[in-house]
């Protein structure tokens, strides 16, 4: 593909206007390689004895410094999927930045979780590995076919402590059972995936941001109302846009008077939240979120918030 | 449909596994789903916990295995759980069996002695890949497609 026409018109006139003087740092990262970064299943494996062990096999490493658990992959002997040790379900590949929000959500062992959006399942087997698969996950996905991905991906891991809906995530709030923590990977415009997927800028469109924006409004309700008093939240998406990302955020805390944002505290790079848009000023305590950009750490683009339910 | 199975037939069940491979330190503090006549899932722990009610589930915990006429074929995962306390009925593979079984192939050459008819452990070092059926000569693979490495 002839990287110069990767990038439409649009997508960069959006992100021009955004990121103003860094777009054109955004662009160019958006355009580099990304190298396949793996997490070490701790319910299966001792992460030093796999980490040596494929070593001993050629693999080379460089540790994520920002998540548990997680490792770069600079070298491997064979592709990723013939090796023994994905077969046996000793890791996941993962993107370092995907790898934060189960860390950021951080539940305690024996907790009622929802998984909103959990297909294909890194962040529930992420959360199952943190709860030491005890409590409960309930991980749900809308759509077959995704479905069964995440339950392969869910039994590969020994992942004991889930059940899989399959559900509109809107539906939630009705459901009588409320959760200690809930959290909304929210499907959104990945646009800050492009380095992983070189196709994204040709499908993405304001149009379907807005689209999705809409429903992401309607899952981070449902998904806030069916936390329990004291619950948290935290919403990812692994796209940059502002409509996809704060103002959701601030649609909720605009709604949920009970919502509060609470500071993300790991040691990486980021971007300052946008607090003002379009003649839209959004709440202040969004500053809070955690924004990254695929130049900040190497990774790909994500956007983080945690928000609290108090009374 | 799916259905928590008896106290009965779990009895039977772990007593069963206990017997065919010697699982003396091995603790069952799980409880079992079974779908059909075959399936059986282990179920979370926790699983009381949860108001399931307006809940569309299609999966709970996790495979454990199917009853296949007297035998009982256990997952990978099953595997790994019990293999690590099993003193009979699993096999040891050198690389190039194991090699043969992650591609799907039959067993045709190991040593069977203290070997039964039935499900026996796949073994290669510390790992273990599943079970295979021991008919007396061979050991048939029955690996899923997506647990075996494709060329
Ligand atoms: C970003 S992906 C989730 C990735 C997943 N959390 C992971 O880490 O592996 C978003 C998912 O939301 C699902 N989805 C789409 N519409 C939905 C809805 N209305 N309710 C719940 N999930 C939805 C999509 O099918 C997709 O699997």
């Amino acid at each position: 593909m002839n990287k110069k026409n990767i990038l439409s018109k649009q997508f960069k006139d959006y992100f021009k206007e955004l990121l103003q003087k860094e777009a054109k740092e955004f662009f160019e990262w958006s355009l580099k390689p990304l190298n396949s970064c793996i997490r070490i299943n701790t319910l299966k494996i001792n992460e030093k004895e796999i980490i040596e062990r494929l070593e001993k096999k050629g693999w080379v490493f460089n540790k994520i410094s920002f998540v548990p658990n997680g490792y770069k992959v600079i070298e491997k002997p064979n592709p990723i999927g013939k090796s023994l040790e994905h077969l046996l379900g000793y890791f996941y590949v993962q993107e370092s930045a995907s790898m934060i929000p189960p860390i950021v959500l951080n539940p305690e062992k024996h907790s009622i979780v929802l998984d909103i959006a959990a297909a294909p399942g890194s962040k529930t087997t992420s959360i199952a590995q943190i709860m030491k698969n005890t409590g409960i996950i309930v991980a749900n996905e809308p759509e077959m076919n995704r479905l069964r991905v995440l339950r392969s991906n869910i039994q590969r891991m020994g992942v004991i402590n889930t059940i899989i809906t399959r559900m509109d995530g809107r539906s939630f709030r009705k459901i009588p059972q409320k959760f200690n923590y809930v959290l909304l990977d929210a499907p959104c415009s990945a646009s800050g995936t492009v380095r992983r997927n070189l196709h994204i800028p040709k499908m993405w469109s304001l149009k379907a941001v807005e689209k999705l924006s809409k429903l992401q409004k309607q899952l981070i309700l449902s998904s806030f109302d069916s936390l329990e008093q004291n619950g948290t939240l935290v919403y990812s998406t692994c796209s940059v846009t502002v409509e996809e990302n704060e103002e959701v955020i601030d649609f909720l805390l605009e709604k949920r008077g009970t919502a509060k944002i609470e500071k993300i505290n790991l040691k990486l790079k980021k971007h300052e939240p946008i607090l003002e848009w379009k003649e839209n000023e959004f709440h202040k305590s969004i500053k809070n979120a955690l924004r990254i950009l695929p130049q900040d750490n190497d990774s790909e683009g994500f956007f983080v918030c945690k928000i609290k339910r108090v009374e | 449909m799916a259905i928590i199975i008896s106290r009965n037939e779990k009895k039977e069940l772990i007593n069963y596994l206990k017997e065919r491979y010697s699982l003396e330190d091995f603790k069952f503090n799980f409880d079992f789903l079974r779908s059909g006549k075959e399936k059986v899932w282990i179920i979370p722990p926790e699983f009381n916990k949860i108001n399931l009610d307006k809940m569309r589930i299609e999966f709970v915990g996790s495979y454990f295995g199917s009853y296949d006429d007297k035998y009982f074929r256990l997952s990978v995962e099953a595997c790994q759980l019990i293999g690590p306390f099993a003193k009979k009925n699993f096999v040891e593979l050198d690389e190039e069996n194991l090699n043969k079984w992650i591609h799907g192939k039959n067993i045709l050459e190991f040593n069977s002695i203290n070997l039964t008819k039935g499900y026996v452990l796949i073994k290669n070092k510390k790992d273990f890949y599943g079970s295979g059926k021991f008919t007396g000569n061979i050991i048939l693979n029955m690996l899923a497609k997506n647990r075996r490495i494709k060329d």
